[in-house]
């Protein structure tokens, strides 16, 4: 009996080492067992073969609990709290028809991806802010004109400065917070590099080239040494890459005040590449005026406590929703948040 | 903001290169070019010309037939119907073929050409204001006297109606946005000086020291010199300040017997060339200076001014003015008014009021050179919705230290062109923080700046004397101590963006051309970009659904106050709520609330 207790205990433990669990129930110390049944005392036997059965029915659950346990561990857990470990394969569930991705948000994803290969993190926005992201932070005094440039949407509600919120008008009002997030990057020798292509909205009226609410990737990249020769190599780079070929670029002065100097950077048309004098994109003249960029400003730095002396960065902010019409000829920008389905389906 | 490239000619006083060029050089290195309009094409036709007879018409009472001069050696005839056409009198002819200047962009061009008018041919027009574009008048045809001609210029039958007026221009529009920090490129000048600097960089390398001057723009003698001002006495004028650094310099001047008239035709062209109107001698003047320096100036008639005082002060709660536009409003305090003894007779660098406007009664008059707070001007023209030309000049932040300047060539203009004299010293209130700048004829400090901060923000390896040139082209004073690299600027008196040294990184960058700057991708350890974990979980979901056949759907943030109230009762709840202010035409017909995807 003794022996039978020592028995168990010493298969239970192997079953874990074991690569097929089920295997244990054909181990050679059960079949050693039985064999000395035929010596034992029969008064004892009744009692010794039941022990036995015991012992076997206590490893068969042994094995099953470990088997289940296997069996989940092998299938995709199917958990909405969170489905977003990125190690894990996707759930498949049943499709009814061809599900679409927004070009949107296919065309952003596209973008980080670049950026991401560029060495750019990806940061999100918001869509509601106080004017000290949206404006102070970036140079815009209280009252500075260029305020004025935004048409921005702002609430009743007021903030603790006694402003009231925004919607945010540009993604650089997250540029402020990236620079403190990644301030630890530049003791360590490393640039900040930080893309954010999300919401954001301003007061326009509606027709086929203006929306309330439309995409916008911000740039920010700031390290010892980056002169603004490097935001024009950078931008052409990307847009190389994203168009697939290579191409001219060109910067023009311009003004905003949270860069210094500030530019509008054109591409030559990759469509027609200049040789179409109807191209439909360019209006035949061979260059998009595509985005404005900069030099960051002192001010700019310094707010996120970062010396202008020592080390100098550039930002650029370019419409999404824009790239995406001139990619597929999309020829109306409402169509983007309208929620059709025939349109969506086309992507 | 337009630009003569005919005017900028002669400021940079040296051969421009062609028009489309020269548009390449502004979008490169100015701001963005938004039209080119070719004046030349629209006025090529028409002639100066003497009409020799003039007649009655055998068949119709109110029209004449005229024989002219266009300088063919034979006589033409026109007929037409302008009261004052007579012998002897110098007009614009425009002759059969060409088309009528009013109606040039037209969808359908007014083409004149040679017909019967009542039984007698006529071949071409004997054009009036109206026709030419350039003022409203259609009472008679054009009279160019030689008074109407620019300095100069002769009278000659069949000369070129355009060449002699000017009109054989172009004119480049840039874009106003380029300038929100460049009040200085508001006027011909500005963009004359920082376009004869652009210029000079592309010429070859000085070498004679003598000549470290020659790229700059000429600037004439009444705007570089400080003005000294006579004193004169016949028309009391009390000149106030009650608005502190609201206004920062107020001028004011009395002239006496001035006549107002249409201005000389060459003004008057010169006006229309820049998009301006013109109205009387008077105004048209101080909108030439205006296009000009950027400065704004005003003319008030004397004899309404109640107590004879001039005062900017804050308006009064609730006090209304009438002003030029024939629309009343209310001010509110924070309002920066002109006002006399009886009441606000204008809003402060936006508009004139009614009660004190030049008329062709006018006599003597009152002329204002200020300087406005400029995010005070923005506000009031935000608050009442009321945008001139004076408050885009204005909202940018004029420098206070051209007024001086700007003051004297206005008494000179007026009293050459509307006779009179000055009845009253010039007064003028200066904020005492502008002391040290008009002391120094620079609105900013001198800035002193190592070429090595310079280069390392634009990737270049200029050397300081290439430095200096760059911006000794455009007006500033550079030098540097012996031994010492370091470069001291000092800006001129009509720069007030000259803040930081990152300014004259700009400065330098601009003016030796962006497309030169090396093009270099900014070197970076290979360690791995940090991931942003909720964007990926967002993708990641993204992608599962679409995969089950959901699609994508974006839907607007927020909606209008009104589609929530009529959601409310549905299971729809809107995440943000935005101002009333939102647009409601814009938004009532638009999606119900935001929900990142929905299948």
């Amino acid at each position: 009996m003794e022996k039978i207790a020592e028995t168990e205990a010493l298969l239970l433990e192997r079953i874990a080492q074991l690569d097929q669990p089920r295997d244990i129930l054909k181990a050679v110390e059960i079949k050693q067992l039985y064999a000395r049944l035929p010596s034992l005392d029969p008064s004892e036997r009744g009692a010794y073969g039941k022990r036995i059965n015991d012992l076997k029915h206590t490893l068969e659950q042994a094995v099953a609990s470990i088997e289940t346990e296997k069996d989940q561990a092998a299938s995709v857990p199917i958990d909405v709290t969170a489905p977003f470990d990125v190690n894990g394969s996707l759930p498949s569930l049943l499709a009814t028809e061809r599900g679409t991705i927004h070009p949107l948000t296919r065309e952003i994803a596209r973008l980080r991806g670049i950026f991401a290969r560029m060495g750019f993190v990806s940061e999100e926005s918001r869509e509601i802010d106080d004017q000290f992201h949206m404006f102070e932070t970036l140079n815009f005094p209280a009252g500075h004109p260029a305020r004025d440039d935004y048409d921005t949407f702002m609430t009743l509600q007021r903030d603790k400065d006694g402003e009231p919120f925004v919607a945010p008008a540009h993604t650089s009002t997250m540029q402020h917070r990236i620079l403190l997030k990644y301030h630890a990057n530049l003791e360590a020798g490393e640039p900040i590099a930080a893309v954010v292509p999300d919401r954001v909205f301003r007061n326009e009226d509606l027709d086929a080239r203006h929306e309330h609410t439309f995409y916008q990737v911000e740039g920010v990249y700031v390290a010892r040494d980056v002169h603004a020769g490097m935001l024009i190599a950078t931008l052409q780079k990307f847009l190389e890459e994203y168009y697939g070929k290579s191409l001219n670029v060109r910067v023009n002065p311009f003004y905003f005040p949270f860069t210094e100097p500030s530019f509008e950077f054109a591409l030559s048309c990759p469509f027609c590449e200049g040789k179409n004098p109807d191209c439909k994109v360019c209006s035949g003249e061979g260059w998009i005026e595509l985005l404005g960029c900069g030099m960051i400003h002192p001010n700019v730095l310094r707010a996120a406590g970062i010396d202008p002396e020592v080390y100098t960065g550039f930002a650029f902010g370019c419409g999404i929703d824009r790239l995406v019409m001139m990619k597929y000829g999309i020829e109306d920008v409402r169509h983007l948040e309208s929620g059709k389905l025939d349109f969506l389906r086309q992507f | 903001m337009k630009v003569s490239v005919q005017i900028l000619q002669q400021f940079i006083g040296k051969a421009l290169p062609s028009v489309d060029e020269l548009v390449d050089i502004i979008n490169r290195q100015l701001g963005g070019v938004e039209n080119v309009s070719d004046l030349a094409a629209i006025y090529k036709d028409a002639k100066i010309v003497k009409i020799v007879e003039c007649e009655k018409h055998p068949n119709a009472d109110r029209l004449n037939v005229c024989k002219i001069d266009a300088g063919t050696g034979e006589l033409i005839q026109v007929v037409c119907g302008a009261p004052n056409a007579r012998a002897d009198m110098w007009a614009v002819w425009l002759p059969p073929a060409s088309v009528v200047p009013a109606t040039y962009a037209d969808a359908e061009p007014f083409v004149l050409d040679a017909r019967e008018l009542r039984g007698v041919m006529s071949h071409g027009m004997l054009a009036a204001g109206d026709e030419l574009a350039i003022n409203a008048d259609h009472d008679g045809i054009v009279e160019v006297t030689l008074e109407d001609l620019p300095q100069n210029a002769e009278l000659r039958a069949g000369i070129e109606f355009a060449q002699t007026f000017g009109l054989d221009d172009t004119v480049i529009e840039i874009e106003n946005k380029m300038f929100t920090h460049r009040p200085d490129c508001f006027g011909q000048l500005g963009v004359a000086i920082e376009l004869a600097g652009i210029l000079g960089e592309r010429e070859p390398t000085l070498i004679d020291h003598e000549d470290v001057y020659n790229h700059r723009a000429k600037l004439p003698e009444w705007y570089w010199g400080a003005k000294s001002f006579t004193r004169a006495t016949g028309l009391p004028l009390e000149v106030r300040n009650e608005a502190g650094s609201k206004v920062p310099r107020l001028m004011a001047v009395a002239l006496k017997d001035v006549t107002i008239a249409p201005s000389p035709l060459w003004l008057q062209c010169a006006l229309v060339a820049l998009g301006s109107k013109p109205i009387n001698n008077v105004v048209d003047i101080t909108n030439y200076l205006m296009l000009m320096t950027a400065q704004p100036s005003h003319a008030y008639d004397y004899d309404k001014l109640r107590g004879a005082t001039l005062t900017a002060r804050l308006a009064s709660d609730g006090e209304k003015v009438e002003l030029l536009n024939g629309k009343t409003y209310e001010l509110h305090v924070d309002d920066v008014v002109m006002a006399d003894e009886g009441g606000a007779i204008g809003v402060a660098g936006i508009m004139g009021g009614a009660n004190s406007d030049i008329t062709h009664e006018t006599k003597n008059i009152v002329l204002e050179v200020a300087t406005f707070d400029m995010y005070g001007v923005r506000k009031t023209s935000m608050r009442h919705g009321l945008f001139t030309d004076a408050l885009t000049r204005f909202n940018k932040g004029q420098s206070p230290l051209q007024n001086d300047r700007v003051m004297g060539q206005l008494i000179a203009l007026i009293t050459q062109m509307a006779g009179g004299s000055q009845a009253s010293d010039v007064a003028d209130i200066v904020d005492p923080a502008l002391d040290q700048a008009r002391a120094d004829s620079s609105f900013r400090a001198e800035l002193k700046v190592e070429p090595d901060f310079i280069n390392t923000r634009l990737g270049l390896t200029l050397s300081g004397a290439q430095i200096e040139q760059l911006l000794r082209n455009v007006w500033f004073a550079c030098y540097a101590e012996k031994g010492e690299s370091a470069i001291s600027f000092t800006a001129p008196f009509w720069r007030t963006d000259i803040e930081i040294p990152e300014d004259i990184v700009e400065e330098v960058g601009r003016l030796y051309g962006l497309d030169k700057l090396p093009r270099e991708l900014p070197q970076k350890s290979i360690s791995p970009t940090v991931k942003n974990v909720s964007i990926e979980a967002k993708q990641h979901i993204r992608e599962a659904l679409s995969r089950a056949g959901g699609n994508e759907v974006l839907t607007y943030s927020f909606v209008h106050h009104d589609v929530e109230r009529i959601e409310s009762r549905s299971a729809v709840l809107p995440i943000e709520r935005l101002a009333q202010s939102a647009r409601q035409s814009t938004y009532e017909h638009q999606g119900r609330s935001r929900c990142v995807h929905a299948v």
